[in-house]
């Protein structure tokens, strides 16, 4: 249950820095001519949003199953990161401040939020949809990899192992931050790092379209570097989650071009994903029926 | 995961059971983690390899502190040791179950009566599930003074119990660290006499007074929990899902309850206890017009299915009984409960003293028409399918039907859980029963609300927004400056009712030894780690009954740990003197000073 002050706060919030970078780096003109093309646009990129919506569907479906199923699996890799690399976060967050703390809170919840959303809005703006096709596919292997990692491996964060040498930054001076970002993912998914893997997506497409959107590179790099000194300083993620957010992030990207770098492939898979995407829309309600169903039966 | 030697045939085939089940080589995942573990953590062959289970700091930080300080000191002697951070569920689970673990550190539950000690320590609840023995400790002559401490009662009883504390302090079957203050916050506009109980204590409820003048009962209480257990699971015999809980404690009223320290009748109306040999039997009588939940009369004969239950939740359909892992020290108490009539019923419990005995009466009271549904056989999670143990023990009761003062509303999993005022519980009928006053108004308010929030830093925050009443649980030193600062809200401090500890499990070498678990035990600075780690909010313990009366003056805590002190001072281990400790235990040390396993 997210409390909807919080939800109301972090939607205003973002919707005010999009629309202000929506004005300064998409500009006017290109935001106009968008408005025609809306409709058209939608039915082209469908295949794709429909495929990342229901990536996020399953996930957010399957997030309680999952977390039971790591149990069974029981693989527990927290001792082995820190095994690896010891009191590295509890270094990095002593050579914080307070100031350091605020922005990094911010930038950890609203920068996040902001980094994801605004290039879906420019890609849109643009005359080739490539790179707004490479987004979707790659924030889809991003979360249906990232999802896969925190079903098999169970870590819990640096917050958690050494609460005496470093603090819940975040939770600690913003308790009611947690009761958003606990209704999204569990304490047990901290590897990888989504929020790392995602800016790095960003950044890489980022850096494609600077010829377009010059302001975007310069503004998402150090928008990206510091969501993912944000995660580790915060407490909350490992340095060796960031390492495999990294990873995480350029191969998606990777893949979302070998699929698409080619005509045929292509095809292939806009043909798939609006079959999948239509099929699943026919049944999700009876499965969906049937999952509550069950699961009040379980528990 | 501990070392491959370590899990035993049966844990093995279990992890391969469930992996197969789910479709999933889990078992062949095991052995290779492990290998990754011994790689980056470079411990030798032959090294001493320990796992201290605990829960994550955000279930308990203060259990995560002290077992992250074991482990450092355990390393400074030369073991290798790991932590392992499950949720309390899975800890549960693995300690209480399973019995899949080497150490682990966390609390104890409510220490009412040294007759607690008897289902932990004696020998004959070795193997069962709960809190039964989980260390699988064996010692004749604690259980010598255990029988003795049953049958006894006054001064003789008093010296039996010390005798009793005296063994088991040298023995250390379980390393006793700290007793933690109970700290909770609360609202001060809307109720009143939240100080006379702690709220995991589900006596508070019935303390509470509204604020307002004109006797209204207040539409709703509104607690907070970190706790998601009650929104997923109310079966009072679960014992993966149960520490202290109030809640189903409100939902299910037992026969008496403890109340200004004399057992009050709650669902009795009256009782005489006679001694007769060795035995001692009682004959209870109910209260006249009892009901369930769902309108059913509330008889003897459900009062009679209760202790059968209780003793074997198959009711003799299974090969072996297959008893209640909660309530188990007090139902075994009892070998006989038979119904003499509608209302009455006559208890028999077999070598006990009445002193004794009379806590059979606060196990709570269950409906017959509903759990004798239940005693099916079933094969819960944690069997490798060759075992089988009641559906009782398994069932989430998802609509708990009981007689407390509250009735269940609704749920939502993981995040909320509503119960209901019960208006025909006998506190609530026109005429008031002679109960004790603190008690006799029933419960001020019309609902009882629990939200599960993510820590206590956000039920104080809550709290302060007046979306919430009270914590229900009980919340940690470092949320207490939060309490405040906010002069809306106010802080109650009382004494400890759990008990923070160290568990060995006695059946991995080598923790079966008396001299390597008090080596180990001497490894941690009770004081230090009740002044640093629970800000002064804890006193550190040197027996099981710490902070009850039972504690003989020669194991109170004078400074130091009486039996098991420190090696060192001010929480910095004196690594020479403690290597020394372990050597007279009878280990060995290795080339650049590990800790060998022999």
């Amino acid at each position: 249950m997210i409390p909807t002050d919080l939800l109301l706060r972090l939607t205003f919030i973002v919707g005010a820095l999009l629309a202000l970078s929506a004005v300064t780096i998409v500009g006017r003109q290109r935001l106009r001519r968008l408005r025609g093309r809306l409709r058209g646009r939608a039915r082209t990129l469908s295949p794709y949003v429909g495929m990342l919506v229901l990536v996020l569907g399953v996930n957010s479906v399957a997030r309680d199953m999952g977390t039971a199923l790591s149990w069974v699996l029981d693989w527990n890799i927290t001792g082995a990161i820190y095994a690896i690399e010891g009191e590295f976060v509890a270094t990095l967050q002593a050579a914080g401040s307070p100031a350091v703390t605020t922005f990094l809170s911010a930038i950890y919840v609203y920068g996040y939020v902001f980094l994801l959303v605004f290039p879906i809005l420019a890609y849109l703006a643009l005359d080739d949809l490539e790179p707004l096709r490479h987004l979707f596919l790659a924030y889809a292997f991003n979360y249906a990899i990232g999802v896969a990692c925190y079903v098999l491996f169970i870590a819990y964060g640096p917050r958690n192992l050494m609460p005496e040498l470093v603090d819940s930054l975040l939770y600690a001076n913003w308790p009611r931050s947690q009761l958003l970002t606990s209704a999204v993912n569990s304490n047990t998914n901290v590897f990888p790092s989504l929020h790392t893997s995602l800016s790095v997506t960003v950044v890489l497409l980022a850096y494609r379209t600077r010829r377009t959107y010059p302001a975007w590179l310069a503004l998402s790099v150090p928008l990206a570097a510091s969501v993912v000194v944000s995660t580790m300083y915060l407490g909350i993620h490992w340095g060796v989650d960031v390492v495999g957010g990294v990873v995480l992030g350029i191969g998606s990207l990777y893949l979302a071009d070998y699929l698409t770098d080619d005509g045929g492939r292509q095809r292939w898979l806009e043909r798939t994903a609006g079959r999948v995407v239509a099929a699943v829309r026919t049944r999700v309600q009876q499965w969906h029926a049937r999952l509550t169903d069950s699961h009040s039966r379980e528990s | 995961m501990t070392q491959g030697r370590d899990v035993s045939p049966a844990g093995v085939s279990r992890r391969a059971l469930l992996g197969a089940s789910a479709g999933l080589a889990a078992a062949s995942t095991a052995g290779c983690i492990q290998q990754i573990g011994r790689l980056v953590g470079a411990s030798a062959p032959g090294q001493l390899s320990l796992t201290v289970k605990s829960v994550p700091a955000d279930a308990d930080a203060v259990a995560t502190r002290m077992a992250r300080q074991l482990v450092k000191h355990l390393e400074r002697v030369g073991v290798d040791a790991q932590i392992e951070l499950q949720p309390p569920r899975e800890l549960r689970k693995d300690v209480l179950l399973d019995g899949e673990y080497d150490l682990y550190v966390g609390r104890l539950p409510t220490r009412a009566d040294p007759d607690m000690l008897r289902p932990l320590l004696h020998s004959v609840f070795e193997g069962e599930v709960g809190w039964q023995n989980p260390f699988s400790f064996t010692d004749i002559a604690v259980d010598d003074h255990l029988t003795a401490q049953r049958r006894t009662t006054g001064v003789h009883r008093e010296q039996v119990v010390a005798d009793l504390q005296r063994e088991v302090a040298s023995k250390q079957p379980f390393g006793t660290l700290v007793v933690p203050n109970e700290i909770w916050a609360t609202r001060t506009d809307r109720f009143t006499g939240w100080n006379r109980y702690s709220p995991t204590d589900p006596r508070s409820y019935f303390a509470l007074e509204t604020r307002g003048t004109d006797g209204t009962a207040e539409p709703r209480l509104r607690v907070t929990t970190t706790n998601v257990a009650p929104t997923r699971n109310l079966n009072p015999l679960a014992v993966q899902h149960r520490m202290q809980d109030s809640f189903t404690s409100l939902l299910y009223d037992p026969l008496a309850r403890r109340i200004d320290g004399e057992l009050t009748p709650w669902l009795a109306q009256d009782w005489s206890w006679q001694q007769a040999g060795a035995d001692a039997v009682a004959t209870v009588q109910l209260r006249p017009s009892l009901t369930w939940h769902d309108g059913r009369d509330l008889t003897a004969s459900d009062v009679a299915f209760t202790h059968r239950f209780l003793d074997d939740t198959l009711l003799g359909s299974g090969e072996t009984a297959a008893p209640s892992p909660r309530f188990r020290g007090r139902s075994s108490l009892v070998d006989e409960v038979t119904e003499t009539g509608d209302r009455t019923v006559r208890f028999r419990c077999p070598d006990t003293s009445v002193e004794v005995a009379t806590r059979t009466l606060t196990v709570p009271v269950l409906p017959e028409h509903v759990w004798s549904q239940q005693t099916v056989p079933a094969s819960p999670a944690w069997t490798d399918g060759s075992e089988t143990t009641s559906a009782a023990l398994t069932w989430p009761n998802p609509k708990p039907v009981g007689s407390g003062a509250v009735q269940f509303e609704g749920r939502a999993d993981g995040e909320s859980l509503v119960l209901t005022r019960f208006d025909d519980h006998f506190l609530h009928r026109a005429t008031t029963p002679a109960v004790p006053d603190v008690v006799a108004d029933g419960l001020a308010f019309e609902q009882l609300s629990v939200r599960v929030v993510p820590s206590d830093h956000a039920a104080v925050q809550l709290l302060s927004a007046d979306q919430a009443d009270a914590t229900a649980m009980r919340i940690a030193p470092d949320s207490v400056p939060r309490v405040g600062q906010d002069d809306g809200l106010e802080l109650h401090v009382a004494d400890g009712r759990e008990l923070y500890h160290v568990g060995f499990n006695t059946q991995r070498p080598p923790l079966g030894n008396p001299h390597v678990r008090r080596a180990i035990v001497r490894l941690l600075d009770k004081r230090h780690m009740a002044k640093t780690i629970f800000d002064g909010y804890a006193q550190p313990a040197s027996t099981p009954l710490a902070g009850t009366d039972w504690v003989p003056t020669a194991l109170r805590w004078d400074g130091s740990d009486p039996e098991v002190p420190f090696v060192g001072d001010d929480g910095v281990l004196d690594e020479e003197l403690a290597r020394e400790l372990f050597r007279d235990a009878g280990l060995e040390y290795g080339d650049e000073g590990r800790l060998l396993d022999r």
